[in-house]
C-alpha cells in the first residue's frame, strides 16, 4: 500500500541546500514547497493546505518569534503542523524555548542526513483525515470490441464485468451506421469471462426503431449471404 | 405457405397505422378494425391466426374483456388472443388473462417487442426464423466501441479513492476517471488511476479502490478539497 504523502513547507534561500532538500524529500515521496526566507510562512495560501511539517529559518528566537508562534496557534489549519526551527547555533536557552513552544530544532549547517532523519521521524505520527461520502456522476470510458450482432442483441468484449440488466452507455460508429441512435443498452445476462481479464457481455436491442431494426436485419442477411 | 393472418381491434386510427407500419416488413396479413361490428364481420368471413384487442374500446373499458370472453365462447381456447392497452396495470393484465387472453402488450407500441413475440408465436414463419439465428461476427474494422461505466466516489483520502459501481473493474487495471467531482477535487478533466483492490459488498455492488502517484498540483488540489470537507476534524 502506498503511504500517504506528507506535505512539507521549507523556508530556505540557499540554492544548494534547497536543491539537496528537494532531491531528498521528493525521492522519499514528500510534496515540498519552498518559501523565501524573508517572507511570511503563515500566509493564507499555506494555511489552506495545512502542511504536515514547516521548517522555518530563524536567526534568533526573540519576541518576534514568540508572536509568530502565537499566530500559528491561532490558525486552526496550522495547529496540526509540526514546526522545525532552523537556528544558527543550538544553546541551552534555544532548547528551553523549543521545549516551551513544542517546536523542533535544527542547526543551519546540519547535514542533509540529519535534516531528513528529523523529517522522517516527525512524519511517523502525522495523520490526515479521510472523507467518507457519496459523490455521484463519476465515470470512466473503456475501449471495447463489438464482436457480434444478431437481430436481438449484440455482444461486446470489455475489461469490465457487467451484471445482468445493467444499463450502460455504449458508443459505436458501427451501431450508428445501422441507424441505432440509442446509446444506453441493457445487458441481457451477466458477463462471462473470456480470457486475459476480458469479459463477454450481451446487450438487448430492445426499443430500437423500426428503421434500425430493418438495418440490423439487412446487415445480418448480407453477412450471412457472404458467409454462405 | 399462406401468410399468417392477424386481426386487431382498436378505435385509435393512428395507432392502427403505426401497427401496420411496424409489421410492413413481414409477410403478415394484418387487418385492423376500429369497431366491434367490423371485427366480427371479418372474423365470420375468415378465422385469423392471432387476435390483438384493445381493452379500452368503450368509456368503461369493459368491452375489450367481453370480446375476449365472446371469442373464447364461440371458438374455444385455440386461437391466440393478445391484448393491448395503455391501462398496463397488473389488474388489467390479470383480468384479461382471466377472461382468456394469452398475452399482453403494453402501449405505446414497442414494435421490437411485438416482433419478438410474433417470432415466438410463429416460429416457422420465414421472416421470424432469423430472429433465433446465431449472431454474425462484426468485421474487425467496425469493432471499435466505447463503454462508459458510472461510479460513485465513496471515500477520498490522500492515499486512495474508493469507488462504488454495479460493474467490476479488475485489479491492476488503469482507468481514466472523469466527471464533475474529478474536476472539483483535482482541478483536472480526467485522472488516470490504477485499481489496487476490488471487492463485492453485501448489495452486490463493487467497491473499487484506486490510487495514483499524484503530481504536486494534483496533490495540493486534493489536499485543499479535503481540508474544506474535513478541516474541522483536524
Amino acid at each position: 500500500m502506498q503511504k500517504v504523502p506528507k506535505y512539507v513547507v521549507i523556508q530556505e534561500n540557499d540554492d544548494e541546500r534547497l536543491q539537496a532538500y528537494e532531491a531528498t524529500l521528493v525521492e522519499a515521496g514528500y510534496i515540498v514547497t519552498f518559501i523565501d526566507a524573508q517572507r511570511d510562512v503563515f500566509t493564507a495560501e499555506i494555511q489552506c493546505l495545512s502542511p504536515d511539517i514547516i521548517l522555518l529559518k530563524s536567526d534568533k528566537l526573540d519576541p518576534h518569534t514568540e508572536k509568530l508562534l502565537a499566530k500559528k496557534r491561532s490558525l486552526p489549519l496550522l495547529r496540526r503542523s509540526k514546526l522545525i526551527f532552523q537556528v544558527p547555533k543550538l544553546s541551552f536557552s534555544v532548547e528551553q524555548f523549543a521545549k516551551k513552544y513544542e517546536v523542533f530544532l535544527l542547526e543551519d549547517d546540519c547535514s542533509i542526513h540529519s535534516f531528513y532523519q528529523m523529517i522522517k521521524k516527525l512524519s511517523l505520527d502525522i495523520e490526515f483525515p479521510s472523507c467518507k461520502l457519496k459523490l455521484e456522476n463519476t465515470f470512466s470510458d473503456f475501449s471495447v470490441d463489438l464482436v457480434s450482432i444478431s437481430e436481438l442483441s449484440f455482444q461486446i468484449v470489455a475489461p469490465v464485468k457487467i451484471p445482468n440488466q445493467s444499463k450502460v452507455h455504449i458508443h459505436s460508429e458501427f451501431l450508428k451506421s445501422l441507424n441505432i441512435s440509442e446509446q444506453v443498452f441493457e445487458s441481457y445476462e451477466e458477463s462471462t469471462y473470456t480470457k486475459d481479464h476480458y469479459y463477454l457481455t450481451t446487450f438487448d436491442f430492445e426499443g430500437v426503431s423500426s428503421d434500425a431494426y430493418r438495418s440490423i436485419k439487412k446487415f445480418i442477411g448480407k453477412n450471412r449471404g457472404e458467409n454462405e | 405457405m399462406s401468410n399468417y393472418i392477424i386481426y386487431t381491434i382498436d378505435d385509435d386510427h393512428d395507432f392502427n397505422m403505426l401497427l401496420k407500419m411496424a409489421l410492413k416488413p413481414y409477410r403478415i396479413d394484418l387487418k385492423t378494425h376500429e369497431t366491434v361490428e367490423a371485427f366480427t364481420t371479418s372474423f365470420k368471413q375468415k378465422k385469423p391466426d392471432l387476435c390483438i384487442l384493445d381493452l379500452n374500446l368503450d368509456k368503461n373499458g369493459g368491452e375489450g374483456f367481453q370480446l375476449i370472453k365472446a371469442i373464447r365462447n364461440v371458438i374455444g381456447g385455440e386461437l391466440p388472443i393478445w391484448t393491448m392497452s395503455r391501462r398496463g396495470g397488473a389488474e388489467d393484465v390479470k383480468k384479461a388473462l382471466h377472461f382468456g387472453a394469452n398475452d399482453f402488450i403494453p402501449k405505446p407500441l414497442d414494435d421490437y417487442l411485438l416482433v419478438l413475440k410474433l417470432g415466438q408465436l410463429f416460429p416457422k414463419h420465414p421472416d421470424f426464423i432469423d430472429l433465433k439465428a446465431e449472431a454474425v461476427k462484426v468485421d474487425p474494422a467496425d469493432q471499435e466501441a466505447n463503454l462508459r461505466i458510472s461510479f460513485d466516489i465513496t471515500e477520498v483520502n490522500l492515499s486512495y479513492l474508493v469507488l462504488q459501481s454495479a460493474c467490476m473493474v479488475g485489479k491492476n487495471q488503469n482507468i481514466q476517471l472523469k466527471g464533475e467531482y474529478i474536476n472539483e477535487i483535482f482541478n483536472k478533466d480526467h485522472l488516470l488511476v490504477k485499481v489496487i483492490e476490488t471487492q463485492q459488498d453485501e448489495n452486490d455492488s463493487y467497491i473499487i479502490k484506486v490510487q495514483r502517484n499524484y503530481s504536486k498540483d494534483e496533490y495540493l488540489s486534493l489536499r485543499k478539497w479535503l481540508l474544506l470537507r474535513v478541516g474541522d476534524q483536524l
